[in-house]
């Protein structure tokens, strides 16, 4: 418990004076947690991998020092030491993957590593034939030289990983021989597959799946923050080149109050950016909640019927449903129309096009889009709600509106914290809605960037990149809004429930 | 004691009548884009979304139209691929993620926890940064063009993982006994997982396969990406898209309308079907205390 | 024990290995593959079956792929090499095409056949000047890439249609409304055309592919006028924002307007010709763009179109480029811009455009009219587009003539870039 009141007062407080205290506390520890990351966090991990390098030197030294001319071998011929020990499985897997790495990176990886550090040098060239018909020869390429050779990195980094792995398995290889015990044969080493190693099993696909197509690409994305990646450096016309800190200066450089620079652009859709999230998660959890309870309400009929009918909404893909709102709300659309024949407006109102308006329906809309999810959800929470907790307030005299503010309520939000928190982060990178919705309009002149008075981040760096090039630069915001988002969701699941009670079922 | 029952009873059915008065008047709200699309799909006179409601004209024409006349837009083409790509995603995806979950969930290991964080903090990344790398490392193993298909479906899979949360908060309250009895029969891990875990998962299952079969019929971006113009590589979102161009606007809006009523149908229905699963799966699994 | 881990990774390895191994050796000819926007499909099959049939010597084989000529650059860009041999392009997306490294050079003897058979705007519209020497990278196939002014002539007669502030008191006077993109998307390619019809321009100077500099001259005063181009322009977009005949449409809306049968006038191009013919019936008609007057010079000033043309590009890492300028050429000739205009399309040949058939089409006839004095729509830096966007949004948004000088402003300063 943090110190904000103390913990008599604490306990004084209704539940739902406890749920914005927690909620209070939580956003005041954000800073905190922030800090911390930067002054422990990060020491420690360094500490620990620092550790283990050591660890691993330790154990190469002694292969080394004590190894048989078998192990020794198996510092160049992997598996080498397994293979003559006729441990056959192991030693061939390690055979056949530095085979792997040295034709990859002869074939291949060489290539792109040594032109790296220079992103290319030659460019995209043109000449006449002696007909008069213009040729052109091919260039280097800095995008592919930049992500192959990354690529290779990453295959370099497992390589020596294996190469540590091969020696340490050869020296203990050896020493079981030494000590006469039996060796795992290839059927024990499947078997363990199945039982202490399972979850190498499970995890090995999706760990190389996610290293491929979600890590590799974002670090590519890093390095291009630091390139001049841009209309007027397109490979494979351009090559593009290493520019340090440029593009950072380019997004802070400007003063944050002045219009027209990066920085007032990016602070003032940041700003936007929380509030949506804020209101966008909120409305659509109260009123959700509103809305199951009062299909759950007992002597309601057709409870399915209901919940159906909000359900199918969740059917008709969102770039149809929200394309169709976005015509039904405009200025000239079906609703204005409609409203102006009725005679109960004398002019159009601005859903879309006047910016406070436009900030209110997107929320609104969002509604319309969130609350089947919501609804859903607290249904199956109101439904889990012990039965008798209700009896025994009934005979304690409580009516439905005290039995709501006793137990239905505190046990929502106990229950939903960590839902409400998932949603809050998505929503901060919701990128349907907003898109498919407004596009970020209505424009402003206050904004660089085609920047509109809706975008979110998310939004703004699907323009940049899609509209302008701006590769360097976007790429620099995206970093930006993963850290903000990465810091925030990794206190959030840590501080959360869901995981500090992981344990409670087990 | 009477009187004040009966107008208990008169108080409850009042609160009643309220109560299916907004209920009625949500559904309407929430129905009518859906409506209205309905409308529109069936509308005989071309052109964009009209300012009245009911069509001057009625007719199926739009519906037959997009089976028959399929030179311009080739709709049960994309309806196939669209339907091959999502089938093929929903088996591997639920795959993916049942596995990772029951790993995070009941084997323990060194890196779990950070593992855990990583895959939380790797999700908050704005996906289309990473679309043009993704794009030229497929291209780098022969997975576009020709071959866009299967790069697209490994696209959807590869980071499926990420995923994990919700299923694993629904293995986490099945009980940890029933692990252990069976452990001590002499069942391996693997064992445990599909002979004990597997049977109990059912609710979880179906959502994974609701969230992951929906997903690829409203994806643009990496469809539009990998099938490049090429329009035998379409899938709907994409293809319906290219119906609102300037030039086809006004001939095809009313298929396209059609068109997203054909794709919802099938959805919407497994929905109904399946909503008691989908509830108990994901409040088994987002949410407890 | 993470061997089996290890062992995981090197089967990977291997597979991706092996994979890189076969496609590298594969290398498979892929043959020739031409964009052409859906309209078109049809039409560029037929057309390719021709060039075959012309050209028995080309034995590779060709593919008509989908993609809008507004799409050309956002989809090549992605990646040029993947990219169609031969696809259509707006001449707006030059710079940038030629840029990404997506245009292939025309060969002297070849450019000059193009220019003999094309109208002389369509030729300008591929040109690059590099060295001091004109280069042209394109093959003009179309040119209908502009707006005018469609109007009902039961509405606003056809002497009205010369002057906006006669076209809105009529569309008034019969509850009809007139339809201009002030701030919806796109809008942008609109709203110059008061500032280029009080007098102001905007030019760029090119190296090259290089922006060197861009000039807006908004902030400057006709001669004899106090007021600058910016403020004239300006003034007159405010008075139509104002004017309870204006609605403010894009294709969407001017549809769903044409449906009511709402529209008394509407400015707008080629591809809505269908739309509005449907809906005015006897009273379709269609002119160059009006004039507005302006309380400020007095005088009445003529709204400035874009014109802007269609090309087909050749990419110069085709396998195949000899071929892919031959059928780009075959593309654009003659024939194919006869049998184009059948589907609606405004031809630039210029034999083709003499005929008969295409003068006596309202809409390219309108288009034609306007010509003398239209501005030729170059590549624009971004900036030109956002900052014009914006403007408009805030004139949408019931800007004052007293908020007005702020706006030009953040507008010449964008637009200067």
């Amino acid at each position: 418990m943090d110190n904000l009141v103390s913990a008599l007062d604490y306990l004084k407080m209704t539940a739902w004076q406890k749920f914005c205290y927690k909620f209070a506390a939580f956003f005041k520890s954000i800073p905190v947690v922030f800090l911390n990351f930067f002054r422990k966090t990060i020491p420690s991990l360094a500490k620990r991998f620092w550790n283990a390098v050591a660890n691993c030197g330790i154990t190469v030294g002694r292969a080394v020092k004590y190894g048989d001319w078998k192990t020794r071998l198996s510092f160049v011929f992997f598996g080498f030491s397994q293979l003559a020990r006729k441990q056959w499985l192991r030693g061939l897997l390690f055979l056949v993957f530095e085979i792997a790495f040295i034709l990859y990176m002869a074939l291949f990886g060489g290539q792109y590593l040594g032109l790296l550090g220079s992103l290319g040098h030659i460019e995209m060239g043109e000449y006449e034939d002696e007909w008069g018909n213009i040729l052109y020869t091919e260039g280097d390429n800095s995008l592919l030289i930049l992500l192959y050779g990354l690529l290779t990195i990453i295959f370099i980094i497992t390589f020596v990983y294996a190469w540590y792995r091969n020696i340490k398995s050869a020296y203990y290889t050896q020493q079981l021989v030494e000590a006469r015990k039996g060796l795992a044969t290839a059927k024990e080493d499947m078997n363990a597959f199945l039982n202490e190693q399972y979850h190498k099993t499970l995890l090995g696909i999706p760990l190389a799946g996610l290293t491929i197509f979600t890590i590799l690409p974002i670090i590519f994305m890093i390095f291009l923050a630091f390139t001049n990646y841009d209309e007027n450096h397109m490979p494979p016309a351009k090559l593009f080149q290493w520019i340090g800190w440029d593009n950072f200066v380019k997004v802070f450089g400007g003063s944050l109050a002045g219009a027209d620079s990066f920085g007032y652009t990016f602070a003032h859709i940041l700003m936007w950016t929380v509030i949506w999230a804020f209101f966008a998660t909120f409305s659509n959890y109260i009123l959700g909640m509103i809305v199951a309870i009062l299909i759950n309400k007992k002597g309601i009929r057709c409870k399915k019927l209901w919940r159906t009918v909000l359900v199918m909404t969740i059917a008709v893909p969102q770039f149809v449903s929200l394309l169709l709102m976005s015509q039904m709300l405009a200025d000239e659309g079906a609703i204005n129309n409609l409203l102006l024949s009725w005679g109960w407006i004398r002019e159009p109102l601005p859903f879309l096009s006047n910016a406070t308006f436009a900030k209110v329906t997107v929320i609104v809309v969002n509604i319309w889009v969130g609350i089947p999810y919501s609804m859903l959800i607290c249904t199956g929470i109101l439904l889990n709600i012990p039965e008798d907790l209700y009896e025994s307030a009934r005979i304690d005299g409580a009516g439905p509106v005290r039995a709501f503010f006793k137990i239905t309520l505190p046990y929502m939000i106990h229950v939903t914290a960590p839902y409400l928190i998932t949603q809050f982060i998505g929503n901060l990178n919701n990128f349907n809605v907003i898109y498919l919705l407004t596009g970020g309009l209505p424009r402003t002149s206050d904004f660089t960037g085609n920047a509109g008075e809706t975008d979110l981040l998310i939004t703004w760096l699907y323009k940049l990149v899609m509209e302008r090039q701006e590769y360097g630069l976007a790429s620099v915001i995206s970093i930006l809004m993963f850290v903000i988002t990465a810091v925030v969701s990794l206190v959030v699941y840590n501080k959360s429930g869901s995981v500090k009670n992981e344990e409670d079922f087990m | 004691m009477a009187k004040k029952y009966r107008s208990k009873k008169a108080l409850e059915r009042g609160t009643n009548a309220v109560i299916y008065i907004i209920l009625t008047v949500m559904s309407v709200v929430w129905l009518f884009p859906f409506f209205y699309l309905l409308l529109q799909s069936f509308r005989g006179e071309p052109g964009a979304a009209t300012l009245y409601f009911w069509p001057h004209e009625w007719t199926f024409n739009n519906y037959i139209k997009l089976f028959t006349d399929t030179q311009t837009f080739n709709f049960p083409k994309w309806y196939g691929t669209t339907l091959i790509i999502s089938v093929v995603v929903t088996v591997l995806q639920t795959a993916i993620v049942l596995v990772t979950s029951y790993a995070l969930s009941r084997l323990r290991f060194k890196m779990r926890k950070p593992l855990m964080n990583l895959m939380l903090v790797l999700g908050m990344f704005p996906g289309f940064m990473s679309m043009t790398a993704i794009y030229f490392l497929l291209k780098l193993v022969g997975l576009t063009q020709e071959m866009g298909l299967v790069g697209l479906i490994l696209v959807y899979v590869a980071s499926s993982c990420m995923g994990y949360y919700i299923c694993k908060g629904f293995f986490d309250t099945i009980p940890k006994s029933l692990d252990e009895a069976a452990r001590i029969d002499g069942a391996s891990r693997h064992t445990v997982f599909i002979r004990v875990i597997l049977p109990l998962a059912k609710p979880i299952i179906i959502y994974t396969v609701l969230t992951a079969f929906m997903a690829p019929w409203g994806e643009y971006m990496f469809a539009s990406l990998m099938a490049f113009g090429n329009q035998d590589y379409y899938n709907v979102a994409v293809g319906l898209k290219d119906m609102l161009k300037q030039e086809t606007l006004y001939q095809y809006f009313t298929r396209f309308c059609a068109a997203s009523v054909i794709i919802s149908v099938p959805i919407t229905a497994l929905f109904i079907w399946l909503q008691k699963y989908y509830v108990q799966g994901v409040t088994g699994g987002s949410v407890k205390g | 024990m993470k061997k089996r881990i290890v062992s995981l990774v090197a089967a990977s390895v291997l597979t991706v290995g092996a994979t890189v191994g076969l496609t590298a050796c594969k290398k498979t000819d892929k043959g020739i593959t031409v964009w052409a926007p859906s309209t078109q499909q049809t039409l560029v099959r037929e057309l390719v079956e021709e060039f075959r049939k012309q050209n028995p010597d080309v034995t590779t084989s060709i593919d008509v792929g989908i993609c809008g000529e507004g799409e050309a650059y956002a989809n090549l860009s992605k990646d040029v090499t993947a990219g169609a041999d031969v696809y259509g392009f707006a001449n707006d997306q030059l710079m940038n095409l030629k840029k990404a490294g997506a245009l292939a050079r025309l060969s002297d003897s070849v450019a000059e056949k193009v220019r003999a058979e094309n109208v002389a705007g369509s030729f300008e519209a591929g040109k690059i000047v590099e060295g001091g020497e004109d280069h042209y990278y394109g093959y003009p196939y179309a040119a209908d890439n502009g707006f005018f002014m469609y109007y009902d002539s039961s509405v606003v007669s056809a002497e009205q249609a010369n002057k906006l502030e006669d076209i809105l008191e009529a569309c008034k006077a019969q509850k009809k409304y007139f339809l201009f993109n002030m701030s919806k998307s796109g809008s942008s390619w609109y709203l110059g055309s008061f500032f280029y019809g009080a007098g102001g321009d905007y030019t760029i100077k090119w190296t090259g592919t290089t922006m060197e500099s861009a000039k807006c001259d908004f902030d400057q005063k006709p001669e004899g006028c106090d007021y600058t181009y910016g403020q004239i322009g300006g003034r007159a977009l405010i008075d139509l924002r104002a004017h309870e005949s204006f609605v403010n449409a894009d294709d969407t809306v001017i549809q769903s307007y044409a449906a009511s049968k709402k529209i008394g006038a509407v400015i707008t191009g080629t591809w809505n010709a269908q739309v509005l013919q449907d809906s005015f019936g006897e009273g379709y008609a269609a002119t160059k763009m009006p004039t507005y007057h302006s309380e400020l010079t007095g005088k009445d000033h003529q709204l400035v179109p874009f014109v802007g043309y269609k090309l087909f590009g050749v990419n110069p890492s085709s396998k195949h480029l000899s071929e892919a300028h031959r059928l780009a050429a075959f593309l654009s000739g003659e024939q194919a811009q006869t049998e184009r205009f059948k589907l609606g399309i405004g031809p630039s040949n210029i034999k083709v455009s003499q005929t008969d058939a295409v003068k006596s089409n309202v809409a390219l006839a309108a288009f034609n009219s306007q010509l003398s004095f239209a501005k030729t729509q170059d590549s624009l830096p971004s900036n030109y587009w956002s900052s014009l966007d914006s403007f408009g949004a805030d004139v949408f948004a019931k800007l004052k003539y007293e908020g007005l000088d702020a706006k030009l402003k953040s507008l010449i300063s964008g637009m200067n870039g």
